[in-house]
């Protein structure tokens, strides 16, 4: 696909997480993470997007270009892939590797703790998470998106993530 | 034209897939979960990784809670820093045995280092004695020899940066030389791998993820090398 072709895709999706129910977040945080530049040998860099000498001093062989419609996808893809089928993934892999299926995990907050990271996090683990078969579902509607999504790319088709 | 119409195709092909995936319910709940959940969990997976080292060693490992002790009916993690003696929860912590060796392996427990700064540590492997004597006096734990492995754990949803990389090398700067330092993290970038091949950085595990299973058995397998050997000293 060409340039603008990869930018339909990449509107599209966008379009789609914003009109569903609770996904503009979603949404929101592809376009701020997509909008970050790439770091690149400098040679690739189009004469428009040099840097200056100051900033070339800082950054030696390397330097900075926006993301191409098709990385940005590619991009939106990884994010999805991390909330959709990793993070299920490594629920059912930490309940299988400490064989507690059965039992409740949850993460509560430590009140002799004066420090707060930011990243605390209280609630069941499993809260919010689909049925198995359910996300069975999602993995493999993923798999198939980001076969299509290579295929253009042209590269070969990903592994499945097995069951 | 033909490369035309199946380019068009193609992108239908995207949307259709696109339509399909975000149409399922089940997308909408894991898309909508808490980050903070999905960074949570990430920790909690490596602290059952080497629980399978342990393990894949013949050594024991049981789960305690700091109220209930062994064999909690439920599982407790601390959901941000907290300290080696905290019962407000029944904050739970694995107990391993392997050959003379007694340690710990914990969540989001802070420890003090060597220059008096406390520094939190996502997963950390500590000799069970040392721990023992921080929970009795309520102290911090040291960063000391007795702090058997450090692991720093990131889930990324993108191609990380270098950060979290330089973060971790000043923390353990302010460590004695454990015998395991790792960081772990589901995506890596040829940023934080060049930086991370650097003498004296920690191992590398920023490929770790349950969906590369070579990936697992390459930190279960450097982790148990690691405490094979520490079991085998005096």
């Amino acid at each position: 696909m060409n340039r603008a072709e990869w930018e339909a895709a990449f509107q599209y999706l966008l379009g789609r997480l914003r009109e569903s129910e609770g996904m503009s977040e979603v949404a929101a945080e592809i376009e701020r993470v997509s909008e970050r530049m790439v770091v690149v040998p400098a040679q690739e860099v189009p004469s428009e997007w040099r840097l200056s000498k100051r900033d070339r001093s800082e950054m030696g062989d390397f330097s900075v270009r926006p993301r191409t419609p098709e990385e940005r996808f590619m991009l939106a893809l990884q994010l999805l892939e991390a909330r959709a089928v990793e993070h299920p993934a490594v629920v059912r892999r930490l309940q299988k590797r400490l064989d507690v299926q059965g039992k409740t995990i949850r993460f509560a907050p430590d009140d002799t703790s004066e420090v707060e990271s930011g990243e605390d996090f209280v609630g069941e683990l499993t809260a919010g998470l689909p049925e198995v078969s359910d996300m069975r579902e999602v993995r493999q509607a993923f798999q198939r998106l980001r076969d299509l999504a290579d295929e253009e790319k042209g590269e070969p088709r990903g592994v499945s993530p097995g069951p | 034209m033909k490369r035309r119409e199946s380019l068009v195709a193609s992108l239908q092909d995207l949307r259709n897939s696109i339509d399909e995936l975000l149409g399922l319910n089940a997308t909408g709940q894991l898309l909508r979960l808490n980050r903070n959940a999905r960074e949570k969990a990430y920790e909690v997976y490596i602290f059952s990784l080497i629980a399978r080292s342990v393990e894949s060693l013949g050594g024991s490992v049981e789960i305690h809670g700091m109220i209930s002790g062994p064999n909690p009916p439920e599982l407790v993690f601390r959901g941000g820093p907290g300290q080696m003696w905290s019962t407000s929860d029944d904050f739970c912590y694995l107990v391993c045995r392997l050959r003379q060796k007694r340690f710990e392996v914990h969540v989001s427990v802070t420890y003090e280092g060597q220059s008096a700064a406390n520094h939190e540590i996502d997963v950390s492997i500590i000799e069970q004695a040392h721990a023992d004597k921080s929970r009795r006096g309520a102290l911090f734990p040291r960063t000391n020899k007795n702090l058997v492995g450090a692991i720093e754990c990131k889930f990324y949803e993108s191609n990380p940066g270098v950060v979290l990389g330089r973060t971790f090398v000043g923390l353990l700067s302010d460590c004695t030389s454990n015998r395991f330092q790792a960081l772990a993290a589901n995506r890596t970038s040829t940023g934080l791998e060049s930086f991370l091949s650097k003498v004296n950085s920690p191992l590398n595990f920023t490929d770790l993820t349950p969906l590369d299973k070579k990936a697992e058995e390459r930190f279960i397998g450097t982790l148990a090398q690691a405490l094979k050997q520490w079991s085998n000293s005096r």
